[in-house]
């Protein structure tokens, strides 16, 4: 069985009479260490996916597997502890806590398990060990999502979940902020499944899930991906 | 425009109902509160108003200390705009006798009519139709008593209560609530008993035996009109008080006069009564001291005559006993000579015994020969029957012979024939020839021959002829045959007869001897008796003679008797006469002394009627003043109690309220401004599409104002109802007012309706003004994050060190969202500060209690006597009275006067003391804060903390203006100020009050304490006051328990004012918590959503959450103590009447409940937030930014 397994996902909003089917048997596989990109337009239902594979939300049918443990099925407390042990989650808008200092904000997420890297050494990774005692709203953007990113690897994840990393960045930084992902994937041997509307940067993935309509279309594997820096869109 | 900006309103609302109604709710409750609370007092006193009017409860009361004659009632009617009911009412003890249970009874005017004027409220029953039916009030210190039951009315020896009432016995048909009586527990004040009424009842006036009216009521329409307890309803009352008592002055000398006359006139005739009477005594005793000296001689007389009597009757003993003497003698006589007779008598009866045993033997014999007579008769008929037949039978056999001897010559005849006849045939006629031949012959006769011939007419033949012959001839045979047999037998009879003829001769002859014989022996007899009758008239003689003598013996013996009988009747006449006599003569005594008594005890009534009169007449000229009292309903008991209550309800309902609606608009504050903050981008859209401000805040407005007008509107139709009703029914418990009346007060809901809506509005305009001055390009733009800040503690490295991380977390979010910070804290203050003032209130008034009646007050109770004219008490006998319980005794002067200071006056009491120290077992002076002790000296006067305040902050030292009478003052100078809650007082020594006033000290009453450790029972304290109340010129007898008693009931209906604070507070803080606890939370939504994405678990980010909540919720109620107390500090001292300083201290329990209190609601709200933190949808929090 692959690192991931999703089989026949379906997550279904009642809205009044109307039923929408927000993912529609959704089933893919990604293999560890992969860097999986899903990508479709607005309203696809990749988000769903992604939060669904990420335990912040349930399926209404089918099951997925992570490293071979079935996650459909957990339990509320189950799947908190699946969110804190398991995965690391990017945010497009890098929701760190405003009151607290860059290094607070990977505290306040490792202070939560055992097995952690310490914040001065994750930071000093991304590249803001100087900018360790600022708070959010003294950093760019870039520099934000790079603390989310921080925060998110901090506790060794199994999975990092990103959901439109770039999506409130300029170019430069969104590139930036890919080739950290993709490096950390490369060196860190990390399963990376990235969300996007943005089809121009899927050749730098291993994988390449295509979604419309709910649906899956495509599943791409990429023998040989494309590094970020020789991408341009 | 506006209708968007009306509908993009009311979406709205839809939208974040939540948000509407925790405005809705703060605006509701806040506005309830203070309508509820600012309409109960004047809601209270038109409840009681209402109820008074529809009783037409009594404006006065007049009673007079001589009652009202006709003439009076006439006076009173003369005063314009007033309604007069003269009636009656006597005080009575009801019960067995010795009962202590005092009734106040009144006169009700018509039977089975209620009174037309401070009507009954029945509760049960009905009203009475007999005159010995009653109505009892139907309040708690009446038990026992339920309809049909009996209730008597009593006195103890000194009241005697059918000198007023007819019946004293009387049916319980009705219960009743009197509109003159609201407190459930009192019923004033008496002479009688204990000085306090138990019990009210009515009975109908037909009952009441008094000459005039003992009481007086008076209504007045124009009073009616107006609502009591207001200055206008006393202003207007007082000027007809001034009225009534100028007819009262009148009216007390004319009647005064009028009763000095009729005494006088009374007195004359009593005067010449007891004259007339006395001639009457006296002559009756003169005619029994003649009748005693008549009596005295009969009684010598009779002494005289039963000595004689004596004399006489021993006489006759002495006789009697002779003649018993001679008697008895004449009997031995008579009893020999009965003996002698007897003797005679025997042997006569022997000698006659003797005789008839002889004659007996004769009788026999003779007898015997008399019964042989008829068998010698018999024996010689016999042998003459014998003779006769024996003579017979030879006749008969002689006849026999005869016609045997006749009969031969026919046989032999015959036979001759016949034999001739042998064998040849008949010849007839040959035959009757021969016949006829032989009957010619004669050889037979006729007779024969006609048997014969038919033989032969041939019709038989020889054999028959033949046959008949040997017939006869057999015949013929026989009876010669019989004659031979006959013949021998009569020869035999004839010797047989010869035989008995001899012996019958023989026994003749014996029997002829016999009768002789006895013949002689009857010679004899008859000489013996003959001898025997002599005797027997010898005999005879001689019983005569004894008997002779017996009768005359005992003919005297019975005479004996008789006078023996009569002497012992005689005898016994004497005893009897002797008793009868002794009797007499000790009547005589009796009499004697009786007559001496009677004349002593005579001489002693007259002398004090005489002096009776003679102390009436001085009396009379003495009599003191009438007096007429003017009652208004303030001395009604409950009645200005409940005025004071009603006031001190709108006291706290100013102060307070003001305060929530001031939280209230805090919070409105936060919600507006955290509404209009999260559509900051909406409102910057508006803007740059080109809308005023004004027209972007319309929305805002009507959502408020919508949300404000509806939560004032629902909170004043509620709050009017509710608060007012919750307060009149708790003081309903204790004042029996039967009415509820809570009218909507449109000018006061209009009011608090508008205040409300401006006041958010304002809210409205504050949070809207800021953001609108900014650009819309700002506006559509997230609102910048708010910088993080380092906050000042972590510039103290060591504290800052040792935090733990999710403390720093903490305490970096509590001071960086500082106005959210603020609000928290200041609303949970306010609410804490409401709860703690409700408590405080509830301190402040039991204090009162507490220090008041056990610190300060040390006295068990007060004896208050008149110390004027006639009526002067006898302190000594209070003394005694006293002293017999082991009581302390302090005399004390005490009196209500006023007292002034620069302009500023007040009401106080002169309290003195004989002794110095002895204001120490009555009083603890003190000082409030420092506790320390004062004394009295005689340089000054002590004068309490409350009327120092009053006397515009008095010090030591101040010299103050005593209004000594009504014209009088007196400077006195104030020594030390001290610590009192309940009343004002001057403690004044005995010296300072002599030297100052420059009199003797009136003391008037006495003040009793219990020795170190005792108390008095309830039991005790009755009785004692009851002992003291008989002491004449006592006026009133009261326990310092008692009083307590009245201000702890004060407490529970206060309690219950307190309690709808507290809850009220209680609704508020949760409310308020509750918002706050939303808006931080609705604010942080994106962070604690990332708290959840980041694996937190529901614990670990509530507690992320609600520390800081937790926090501020301490310091509020840290800081709402300290706000709850200055709050405190200024509802007590506005809510305070003048004459009671309330205490000023907050109880630990007070501030720790007030915290707890808040804190749980703090826990509940977390509680409900726990649930709502769990439901927070992660995704749909950070799916955007706003």
């Amino acid at each position: 069985m692959s690192f991931i397994t999703l089989n026949e996902i379906t997550k279904q909003y009642h809205m009044g009479d109307i039923t929408i089917n927000a993912n529609d048997k959704v089933s893919f596989e990604i293999e560890k260490g992969e860097f999986a990109i899903i990508v479709g337009p607005s309203g696809s239902g990749k988000t769903t996916v992604l939060n669904i594979l990420g335990g912040m939300d349930t399926a209404t049918s089918g099951d997925f597997y992570v490293d071979g443990t079935r996650i459909s099925g957990y339990n509320r407390r189950e799947l908190i502890s699946y969110r804190r042990f398991d995965i690391g989650f990017i945010f497009q808008f890098y929701n760190l806590i405003p009151n607290l200092t860059a290094k607070e904000n990977i505290e306040l997420s490792t202070q939560t398990v055992r097995d952690f890297i310490p914040a001065e050494e994750i930071l000093k990774k991304v590249g803001l060990a100087e900018r360790m005692n600022n708070f959010p709203a003294q950093l760019s953007g870039g520099e934000q999502q790079r603390v989310a990113i921080a925060r998110a690897l901090a506790k060794k994840p199994k999975l990092l979940l990103c959901d439109e990393p770039t999506g409130a960045l300029d170019y430069n930084t969104g590139k930036m902020i890919l080739k950290l992902l993709q490096d950390t994937c490369r060196e860190e041997k990390m399963t990376v499944v990235l969300v996007t509307h943005n089809s121009a940067i899927c050749p730098m993935a291993d994988r390449v899930i295509r979604m419309k309509s709910s649906k899956v279309r495509e599943i791409i594997v990429n023998e040989n991906p494309t590094p970020v820096e020789e991408i341009e869109w | 425009m506006k209708n968007t900006m009306l509908k993009n309103a009311f979406s709205e609302i839809k939208k974040t109902k939540n948000r509407f109604f925790s405005i809705f709710g703060i605006i509701a409750i806040g506005t309830g509160f203070f309508s509820g609370l600012l309409a109960s007092a004047p809601d209270m006193r038109m409840t009681a108003d209402t109820y008074y009017d529809s009783q037409n409860l009594m404006d006065f009361r007049l009673v007079s200390t001589y009652g009202f004659s006709e003439k009076d009632i006439e006076e009173l009617e003369k005063i314009e705009g007033l309604d007069i009911y003269p009636g009656y009412f006597t005080d009575t003890f009801i019960g067995e006798e010795g009962s202590d249970t005092v009734a106040r009874v009144y006169s009700l005017d018509e039977m089975k009519e209620n009174n037309s004027h401070s009507s009954l409220w029945l509760t049960e029953g009905r009203f009475p139709e007999n005159e010995n039916e009653c109505l009892v009030d139907a309040g708690k210190l009446v038990t026992g008593y339920e309809l049909g039951d009996k209730i008597t009315l009593g006195g103890d020896s000194s009241f005697e209560v059918s000198d007023t009432l007819e019946n004293t016995e009387y049916t319980v048909v009705g219960r009743f609530d009197s509109p003159m009586f609201i407190s459930d527990t009192e019923r004033g004040n008496t002479t009688i008993g204990t000085g306090s009424v138990n019990m009210l009842i009515y009975i109908p006036k037909e009952n009441f035996k008094t000459e005039v009216y003992t009481q007086v009521f008076v209504t007045c329409d124009d009073l009616r009109d107006m609502d009591c307890y207001t200055d206008e309803y006393e202003g207007f009352r007082d000027n007809i008080t001034d009225k009534l008592k100028d007819t009262a002055k009148v009216r007390e000398n004319e009647r005064l006069q009028e009763i000095k006359q009729e005494a006088k006139d009374k007195i004359a005739e009593a005067r010449a009564e007891l004259a007339k009477e006395k001639a009457k005594i006296y002559a009756e005793i003169a005619d029994n001291e003649k009748k005693l000296l008549e009596a005295k001689k009969e009684i010598e007389d009779g002494e005289k005559e039963l000595a004689e009597g004596a004399e006489t009757l021993k006489d006759s003993k002495a006789e009697l006993d002779d003649a018993k003497a001679q008697l008895d003698e004449g009997k031995a006589q008579l009893d020999e000579a009965e003996k002698e007779i007897k003797d005679g008598k025997a042997q006569l009866d022997a000698g006659k015994k003797e005789l008839d045993e002889a004659k007996k033997q004769l009788d026999e014999g003779k007898a015997e020969l008399e019964t042989k007579e008829p068998e010698i008769e018999e024996g010689k008929k016999k042998l003459e029957e014998a003779k006769l037949q024996l003579d017979e039978a030879k006749k008969q056999l002689d006849e026999g012979k005869a016609q045997l001897d006749e009969t031969k010559p026919i046989i032999e005849f015959f036979g001759s024939i016949v034999e001739g006849l042998e064998g040849s045939a008949i010849n007839t006629d040959a035959l009757t020839a021969l016949v006829d031949s032989a009957e010619k012959a004669g050889i037979i006769d006729k007779e024969t021959a006609d048997e014969l011939r038919p033989l032969f007419d041939g019709t038989k033949t020889v054999g028959e002829i033949r046959e008949i012959y040997d017939d006869a001839l057999k015949q013929y045979n026989d009876g010669l045959a019989q004659y031979e047999e006959g013949k021998k037998q009569y020869d035999e009879g004839y010797a047989e007869y010869e035989k008995g003829k001899a012996e019958f001769d023989e026994g003749y002859k014996l029997y002829e001897d016999g009768k002789k014989q006895i013949e002689k022996g009857y010679d004899a007899y008859y000489d013996g008796l003959f001898q025997y009758y002599d005797g027997l008239s010898q005999y005879y003689m001689g019983y005569a003679e004894y008997k002779e003598g017996r009768d005359a013996y005992e003919k005297n013996y019975l005479l004996y008797e008789n006078g023996l009988r009569q002497y012992e009747e005689g005898l016994k006449q004497f005893e009897d006469s002797e008793k009868l006599f002794n009797e007499g003569k000790k009547e005589y005594e009796d009499g004697v002394k009786a007559l001496e008594d009677g004349k002593k005890e005579a001489d002693e009534k007259f002398a004090e009627a005489e002096e009776e009169i003679d102390k009436n007449e001085k009396e009379i000229e003495e009599l003191s003043e009438i007096e007429w009292y003017v009652f208004t309903r303030d001395d009604n008991p409950g009645y200005t109690e409940y005025g004071e209550n009603a006031l001190r309800i709108s006291h706290i309902a100013v102060v307070f309220p003001l305060f929530f609606v001031m939280i209230a608009a805090l919070v409105c504050l936060t919600t507006m401004t955290r509404m209009v903050d999260e559509q900051r981008t909406q409102i910057g859209t508006l803007k740059a599409l080109g809308y005023s401000n004004m027209s972007i805040m319309t929305k805002y407005i009507i959502y408020a104002a919508v949300a404000a007008f509806a939560g004032a509107l629902v909170g004043t139709l509620v709050g009017l109802k509710l608060f007012p009703g919750v307060i009149i029914i708790a003081y309903g418990m204790m004042y029996k007012l039967h009415a509820l009346v809570m009218p909507y007060d449109i000018v006061l809901m209009g009011l608090v309706i508008l205040a409300a809506v401006l006041l958010v509005l304002f809210t409205v305009y504050f949070a809207c003004s800021a953001i609108l001055r900014e650009q819309p390009s700002q506006l559509m733009r997230p609102k910048a994050p708010k910088t993080g800040k380092k906050i000042l503690l972590e510039r103290i490295g060591v504290i800052w060190k040792h935090l733990s991380f999710s403390q720093k977390v903490t305490m970096r979010n509590l001071f960086r969202y500082k106005r959210r910070m603020f609000m928290t804290v200041v609303g949970i203050a306010g609410c804490t500060a409401l709860v703690l003032t409700g408590f405080g209130i509830y301190d402040s008034v039991s204090d009162i209690l507490n220090k008041q009646f056990d610190e300060i007050s040390l006295h068990t109770g007060m004896a208050i006597y008149s110390d004027e004219g006639e009526e002067k008490a006898d302190t000594d006998a209070i003394n005694k009275l006293l002293s017999d319980k082991d009581l302390d005794t302090v005399d004390v002067y005490i009196k209500n006067l006023s007292v002034k200071l620069d302009g500023k006056s007040a009401d106080s009491s002169i309290f003195v003391v004989r002794d110095n120290d002895a204001l120490k077992k009555c009083v603890n002076v003190k000082d409030r804060i420092s506790g320390e002790k004062y004394s009295l000296t005689d340089d000054g006067i002590i004068i309490n903390e409350k009327l120092a305040t009053l006397l515009g902050n008095a010090k030591k030292g101040d010299e103050i203006t005593v209004y000594i009478s009504e014209t009088e003052t007196v400077p006195m100078k104030i020594t030390d100020i001290c610590e009192n809650y309940a009343g004002h007082y001057l403690y004044v020594s005995e010296e300072y009050y002599n030297n100052t006033v420059g009199e003797d000290v009136p003391y008037n009453s006495i003040f009793f304490v219990t020795k170190e450790g005792t108390e008095l029972s309830d039991k005790e304290r009755d009785e004692l006051a009851s002992r003291l109340m008989k002491v004449d010129g006592m006026m009133a007898v009261s326990y310092k328990r008692a009083t307590a008693g009245t201000f702890s009931k004060m407490l529970e209906s206060l309690l219950f004012v307190i309690i709808l604070l507290i809850v009220s507070a209680g609704a508020l803080a949760f409310i308020v918590l509750y918002n706050l606890t939303n808006i931080n939370i609705n604010e942080r939504i994106r962070e604690i959503a990332t708290l959840k994405v980041l694996g937190f678990y529901d614990k670990e980010t509530s507690v992320y959450v609600f520390r800081e909540i937790m926090i501020l919720t301490l310091i509020g109620s840290g800081a709402g103590l300290i706000l709850g107390r200055t709050l405190l500090d200024f509802v007590v001292k506005t809510i305070e009447i003048d004459m009671v300083m309330f205490g000023r201290e907050v109880h630990l329990f007070s501030f720790v409940i007030s915290v707890v209190i808040t804190l749980v609601f703090a826990v509940i709200v977390m509680l409900v937030m726990h649930k709502h933190l769990k439901n927070i949808d992660m995704v749909e929090a950070l799916k955007s930014v706003e």
